[in-house]
């Protein structure tokens, strides 16, 4: 709930009567609307990255658990690892670059729980993996 | 030396922002900081929205006789007692009104010519009266009655149609060529509005503290890696214009939190009914090593902003 509040959609509370977010909302500087942008700010986008930060590297909640140990089992093997995440995350389709990024950024990590997590981590606060397209 | 000029400050510290570039070294909400501290005339304008949240008929209260009466009459159970309105006297009526009596400081401003009412503000196209809307005469503002509509309308300046940019959005395009690059000439602290949005500005949108950091980041070669390798993705052109819109304000955020001070935070030691302080330059204190930090508070309501110096604000 905490988080749900932080990023401006805590469950039964939107703040008018008209919900979340306005679906006429103009994105800044484009021609396109994109209703969710209302609510994704300089703030609740910080925050929404510490909340992925939460989700891997720490806990939400004492009764929630992030089980990651696909990921770790697939850790030794970077492409692999990255293969999982894409698919999992990205629908298969993480791009050449983000790819080549989180490779490198991997590779230099020796601990297979912690490559899991940073991958986890890279490709959760992305705006790739952010917006579903 | 003569303190800068806001243009010479600018000139002079915020190349790499005149170039377009992300001033790295500063953050977004650090180029303000320094900008307050280092000009002698630094101004800002203070905008607060209500979305129609005051009882301003409560607000001001006209106390002639008769006019008081009417306002009781219709008031009922809601009106203030005439002898617990605060007086004053408009110079430019001959009538007196009272304040709410819990405006006790915004009557002492009032008598210094420093408050100034604007009452009956609303939107309409043209000049129109109670017979020509009743007779479908007069063009109206759009969904007139629709209370986000008119929120809408009273943020845009634009009444007849949807409008995607606001008034001070508007401001801050004409603006920003002054100040350049990445500049923030806008800063909101009630999430993103269509107040704050302009064409070519970005401000900075903020529902929280613009400041906070990410969380993580702790320093070891392993994080100083992620936090770069997070970043590098937000630079990538995806070609897609949504992905390209989140990187932006993701950006923008934590460029905004890098090297930056606290723009606000609650005001617990605050004398005044104030739930909003920002720092910037405090040019009437005296130095003290011990200020680590902007010490200027303004309280913006109900005392008028001011710089203040309390000992007890020293350790913000």
């Amino acid at each position: 709930m905490w988080y749900a509040n932080n990023m401006r959609q805590q469950p039964f509370v939107p703040t008018t009567v008209f919900n979340f977010y306005p679906p006429n909302y103009q994105i800044p500087g484009t021609q396109l609307l994109g209703p969710e942008f209302k609510i994704l700010n300089d703030s609740t986008t910080v925050l929404r990255i510490n909340f992925v930060n939460d989700l891997v590297y720490g806990s939400v909640s004492s009764t929630t658990k992030t089980d990651i140990s696909a990921y770790v089992s697939a850790a030794p093997d970077v492409n692999k690892l990255l293969d999982l995440v894409s698919l999992n995350m990205l629908h298969g389709q993480m791009s050449d670059g983000m790819r080549s990024t989180l490779s490198s950024t991997i590779s230099a990590i020796a601990d297979n729980t912690r490559r899991a997590k940073s991958a986890l981590y890279l490709t959760g606060s992305s705006s790739q993996f952010q917006v579903e397209h | 030396m003569p303190r800068m000029s806001r243009r010479g400050f600018l000139k002079t510290t915020c190349c790499t922002a005149a170039a377009g570039v992300a001033a790295a070294s500063f953050g977004r909400l650090g180029l303000v900081n320094a900008l307050a501290q280092t000009s002698q005339d630094y101004r800002a304008l203070v905008c607060i929205f209500l979305f129609g949240g005051n009882d301003a008929n409560n607000l001001i209260v006209p106390l002639s006789s008769s006019d008081y009466a009417n306002y009781a009459n219709i008031r009922g159970g809601l009106a203030i007692p005439q002898g617990q309105l605060l007086p004053v006297q408009p110079k430019s009526l001959s009538v007196t009104y009272g304040f709410h009596p819990k405006f006790v400081e915004i009557q002492s401003m009032f008598n210094q010519n420093q408050v100034a009412l604007l009452a009956n503000v609303g939107t309409l196209v043209q000049p129109t009266t109670r017979d020509q809307y009743l007779q479908g005469l007069a063009t109206v503002p759009q969904n007139l009655y629709s209370h986000a509509d008119q929120q809408q309308q009273m943020q845009t300046a634009t009444l007849n149609t949807f409008a995607e940019v606001g008034w001070g959005g508007k401001l801050a395009d004409k603006m920003q060529s002054i100040y350049g690059g990445n500049f923030p000439v806008l800063i909101s602290l009630a999430g993103s509005n269509v107040f704050a949005e302009g064409l070519v500005v970005r401000a900075i949108e903020s529902s929280g503290d613009p400041t906070t950091p990410l969380s993580g980041f702790y320093g070891s070669s392993e994080d100083n890696a992620r936090m770069a390798a997070l970043q590098s993705l937000l630079t990538f052109d995806t070609g897609l214009s949504l992905i390209q819109s989140a990187s932006t304000t993701t950006s923008n955020a934590i460029q905004a939190a890098r090297h930056s001070r606290p723009l606000w935070r609650k005001a617990p030691n605050c004398a005044r009914r104030s739930q909003i302080r920002i720092s910037g330059t405090c040019s009437n204190c005296p130095r003290d090593t011990n200020w680590e930090r902007p010490c200027a508070i303004w309280c913006l309501a109900p005392k008028r902003p001011r710089v203040s110096c309390r000992p007890e604000l020293r350790s913000m």
